[in-house]
């Protein structure tokens, strides 16, 4: 077996984040679903977790309590990789889903985009694309 | 040939004093203007010696008698000079005067002396000449500094004249037969001089043309240049050049203005004149186009412009404005001015180019203010249409973040493997779908309301409602929520009553009220006021929770912003505080925010109050009624004041008739009943009540003097009382006879069995007698010939809908209005526009209430209305017995201990409703 994939889920919503974990736990991808998931309900404890290190993948809400989740993007784009492990892939997920949000979201270094609301394919297929 | 030309230069200088004089004279003849007369005098003496001079050629050979009277003649010119300076500026009378006896000094000796004339007397004459002559100059030249323009000019060439005049007498006294070049030289001064006053007083066309063409190009050219950003800055700038080319002491500009002429433009000294039309008749004055002395024209001239300007010259010129406007300029002076009136007219003439200049400065002004407003509402636009997109996004944020639950959850139960027909899934995932289905109709709701006050289509019902008593029904609906966190829920509910829409006034406090529980910590402290005064409702929670900053304060009322320390941000839709503002607003009433951050905020939302009206019975609104029939006053207000002390409302009725009317018309809760009365007995009274199918079930007491217990008791009385009677006893029996007779009759009319069984359960578990209904019909005919304290009904029966039965009802020749619980899918007012809405209205202002429950809103809010349980074993707040809430303030002394739980909940506030009609 393959080293465990380590995902950062971002979300204030109790909701969401248990859907997220719901639908992972269910995917049909063994490394989508043996991904070991972090829980970060505001941008404060995402940055914490993130500078711990050790993410394959970001899923990043956009609008967090404390502030935008663009800015944990933009400090990722722009920081170093602390290792030799590549930067985590940042997939932002986010009810705000005009052309204009999704560009910023590309702009501030999002790797790829995920409306809400998502079937719960749409979420295992964008983490499986990202992970394998 | 010297003495020749010299002669003629002496001549010509003498003709032009005579055309002075001569211009002097017609000038005065047709004006009468004193001025003229002064100048014509001022040229007499000269224009004499020019006279003599012509008819003798030679002056040696004159006659005695004319040159004696020459010389006194020209004797007198200083002083007329001097004369003249003092019309035109202030010259001190003593040096007038002075001036005058010298001259009548000199005359004298003058006349009768022979020629040639003694040397001292002469030397003396020139003297006197020389030095009145050149202080005429010299006043002259001061006046000349003071004014401006062409006028400064004319008075410099007087004053140069007056001077040139002095040195030629000075000359001519020096001058001897031997020197003839001195004579010549003050011959040449003399027609200098000549020319000067020419000049000055009677300038030629040309010259006069010219001065005023200098004068209107200078005026132009100002008022061209001007910084003026205002019709009123033109007419400013035309005043003062107006002033600067006449040397007026002041200029008025006035132009007729719809409330009459109104001073437009001034230039000259500070001046107190009232901000008023100028209510005078200048005509005469225009007429004349001559100086005159203010006081001399209308009296409502001086009124105007104050007594101190009564003294003043003024002349009053028409000024033509374009297109068709005449206005005036009124020229102020101490004294007199030295222009004629043709100049002033010219002058007058440039108010056309002010006009001009003023209309396309108003023009410019309109254009500018137009450009303003132009900007303004584009911005404004601009701002309403980010604003709109801004709602959007944010509306299809918060529409997504449930559905994103909701599709999530439900698309894993579909991945579910099923079992036949049925598939295993997580109970909470069933829950955690519900929830945010719950949450997006709220949402929907709110936002649908918000758009209706937006758009001015919020109908609201207006009627007046006792604001404690929605208070408290709500409370009790929100109490499961208090439990959860341990709140204290303080409340001080005086009794008033505002001008509100029910359904509206409980949705503003159950928003605050949910604001608060939301944001205040568990086991925090929530408090809930009432007040009135005769004008306001004020409702007032406040709470200890997080608060809010002064910054915030304003914000917390705008769509989609939840302020505050955004680590502890709470769920909700954003839209709560919003749409309470707005109600609040649409009910013509204010919400204000006072906020400390930390230690709790205080929401106060102001209510117009309903007007007071004097109820008939005496007590509490909501209490336990009494009918009193008692014929004897004394007996009456005692046993009424006994009742009312105890918490009952009372009505009296002094007959046997007018107490069974009063009965059928009111319902009361019990009846005490006197046995001797007029007409009917209170023997046929209550033989009669238990004959009523309606008032049957009414306990009857009786309270006689009579001692006819077992009479009474075998006619169906509850009890016998035997005056005096044993009040306590009374009061007693009459709670346990209320409060046992309280089993509340409803009718339920659904065509859905599901839902009918539900609510019939909730009900009977919650004491009630309830009689069901499928057919909207049955339920028709039931509600016409029975009696129900409340109606549960479906609005959209298929058969008879919830609109034909409140129309039944308010057609209901009993006037019982029964209260009804309409039940819909859809708020009332989307569903049954047009003929239906005035239906409900005149439903409601008979004071039936319907409620109009969102189908989607559910059991939840239904349940803790019903009570899921028997009151008996839960007298209070069954769910929460800890819970300090609900201090029912109807029962007064002796609240109806048997009211069952559902009576202290739905009917109950119903109830008052219907009694507040």
């Amino acid at each position: 077996m393959s080293e465990r994939h380590r995902i950062l889920l971002v979300e204030d919503e109790e909701l969401n984040r248990m859907l997220v974990k719901a639908v992972l736990s269910r995917a049909g991808v063994d490394a989508v679903r043996n991904a070991e998931l972090v829980d970060a309900t505001t941008l404060s404890e995402a940055r914490e977790s993130v500078r711990g290190g050790g993410f394959d993948l970001i899923l990043l809400d956009l609008n967090l309590p404390d502030g935008n989740g663009l800015s944990l993007a933009r400090e990722l784009a722009a920081s170093e990789p602390p290792t030799d492990r590549p930067k985590p892939v940042v997939v932002a997920v986010t009810a705000s889903v005009l052309p204009q949000d999704q560009k910023a979201a590309l702009d501030a270094g999002c790797d790829d985009f995920l409306d809400k609301p998502y079937a719960a394919a749409d979420l295992v297929a964008t983490v499986a694309r990202h992970l394998t | 040939m010297s003495i020749g030309w010299s002669r003629l230069v002496l001549l010509a200088a003498e003709l032009t004093f005579a055309v002075l004089f001569l211009r002097g004279l017609l000038g005065y003849l047709r004006h009468r203007d004193p001025l003229h007369l002064d100048v014509t005098l001022v040229f007499a003496p000269c224009t004499m010696a020019f006279s003599a001079d012509l008819m003798h050629q030679d002056l040696a050979n004159r006659p005695g008698w004319a040159r004696g009277f020459t010389s006194v003649a020209l004797m007198a010119q200083p002083f007329l000079t001097l004369r003249l300076a003092s019309r035109l500026r202030q010259v001190p009378r003593w040096l007038v005067a002075g001036t005058l006896l010298g001259f009548v000094v000199l005359a004298i000796p003058l006349a009768v002396a022979g020629r040639p004339l003694p040397f001292g007397l002469k030397v003396a004459a020139v003297l006197y000449f020389f030095s009145v002559e050149s202080t005429a100059a010299a006043l002259l030249f001061g006046k000349a500094r003071t004014r401006t323009g062409a006028n400064r000019a004319r008075l410099m060439v007087a004053a140069a004249a007056t001077l040139a005049f002095a040195l030629m007498i000075l000359l001519l006294g020096a001058a001897g037969p031997d020197t003839p070049a001195l004579r010549s030289a003050s011959h040449i001064l003399a027609l200098a001089s000549g020319l000067g006053y020419l000049i000055a007083f009677a300038p030629p066309r040309w010259l006069s043309r010219l001065f005023a063409a200098t004068a209107a190009r200078s005026v132009t050219e100002r008022l061209l240049r001007a910084p003026a950003d205002s019709p009123e800055a033109v007419w400013q700038t035309y005043a003062e050049m107006m002033r600067v080319q006449t040397g007026a002491d002041a200029v008025v500009v006035v132009l007729p203005r719809p409330d009459g002429p109104r001073q437009i433009g001034y230039a000259g000294p500070p001046l107190d004149v009232p901000d008023a039309p100028i209510d005078a008749d200048l005509s005469v004055l225009i007429r004349s186009g001559l100086p005159a002395r203010l006081r001399d024209g209308d009296p409502a001239l001086v009124r105007h412009f104050g007594a101190g300007l009564a003294d003043d010259f003024v002349v009053a010129l028409r000024m033509p404005v374009p297109p068709d406007v005449e206005g005036w300029v009124l020229l102020f002076n101490r004294h007199r001015g030295l222009f004629s009136d043709d100049d002033l007219r010219l002058l007058a003439e440039l108010g056309r180019q002010a006009g001009v200049l003023a209309e396309r400065q108003a023009v410019s002004v309109l254009e500018r203010r137009l450009a303003a407003e132009l900007s303004n509402s584009v911005e404004a636009l601009t701002r309403a249409n980010e604003a709109k997109s801004n709602f959007l996004a944010n509306m299809s944020h918060e529409l997504r973040t449930p559905l994103n639950a909701i599709i999530g959850f439900s698309d894993l139960m579909r991945l579910e493997n099923p079992e036949g027909d049925r598939r295993r899934v997580p109970a909470d995932w069933v829950d955690h779908i519900h929830d945010s289905g719950r949450h997006l109709l709220g949402l929907i709701n709110d936002i649908l309301d918000l758009a209706k006050v937006e758009a001015g289509r919020m109908d609201l019902r207006v009627a007046p409602v006792r604001v404690d008593t929605a208070i408290e029904e709500l409370l009790t609906t929100l109490s499961p929520l208090f439990a959860q966190k341990r709140l204290t829920v303080m409340i001080e509910l005086a009794p008033v009553t505002a001008l509100a829409d029910r359904l509206r006034l409980r949705q503003i406090v159950e928003n605050l009220v949910s604001n608060a529980i939301k944001f205040t910590p568990a086991e925090g402290t929530i408090t809930i006021t009432t007040s009135g005064t005769d004008t306001d409702v004020c409702i007032v929670v406040t709470d200890t929770g997080v608060g809010i900053a002064d910054a915030d304060a304003e914000r917390v009322f705008e769509e989609f912003q939840q302020v505050g320390d955004p680590e502890r941000r709470h769920a909700g839709t954003g839209l709560g505080l919003a749409l309470t503002r707005r109600l609040v607003e649409a009910h013509r009433g204010g919400i204000t925010l006072d906020s400390t951050p930390g230690q709790g905020s205080t929401f106060t939302v102001r209510l117009p109050a309903a007007p007071v009206t004097q109820p008939s019975a005496t007590g509490t609104a909501g209490a336990p009624y009494v009918l009193l029939v008692e014929d004897d006053p004394h007996s009456a207000e005692l046993m009424q004041t006994q009742l009312s002390n105890a918490g009952y409302r009372v009505e009296v009725a002094g007959t046997g008739e007018s107490g069974l009317a009063v009965a059928r018309s009111h319902k009361p809760d019990a009846i005490v009943l006197d046995v001797e009365l007029p007409g009917i007995s209170g023997w046929e009274v209550i033989r009669r009540l238990k004959a009523d199918a309606a008032l049957a079930g009414v306990p009857v007491f009786f309270a006689s003097i009579l001692d006819e217990a077992a009479a009474g008791l075998a006619l169906g009385a509850h009890d016998y009382f035997v005056k005096p009677v044993d009040q306590p006893a009374l009061l007693s029996a009459l709670s346990n006879a209320i409060a046992a007779r309280r089993v509340p009759r409803v009718l339920v009319v659904d065509h859905d069995d599901a839902v009918r069984h539900a609510i019939e359960d909730g009900l009977r578990a919650g004491g009630a007698d309830v009689v069901a209904c499928a057919d909207g019909r049955d339920g028709l005919a039931r509600s016409r010939t029975e009696n129900f304290d409340l109606i549960v009904c479906d609005m959209q029966s298929p058969e008879a809908d919830g609109f034909s039965l409140l129309a039944a009802i308010e057609q209901d020749p009993s006037g019982r209005h029964t209260p009804v619980l309409g039940l819909s899918a859809a708020a009332l007012s989307e569903r049954a526009p047009g003929d239906t809405a005035p239906l409900i209205a005149t439903a409601m202002a008979g004071g039936v209430v319907a409620e109009a429950m969102a189908g989607g809103a559910g059991w939840d809010s239904l349940a803790p209305l019903l009570g899921p349980h028997p009151a008996a074993q839960h007298p209070a707040i069954p769910h929460h017995p800890a819970h300090p809430v609900i201090r029912r303030t109807s029962g007064g002394a002796h609240p109806p201990a048997g009211a069952v739980q559902l009576r202290s909940a739905v009917p109950r506030g119903l109830e008052t409703a219907k009694e507040d009609q």
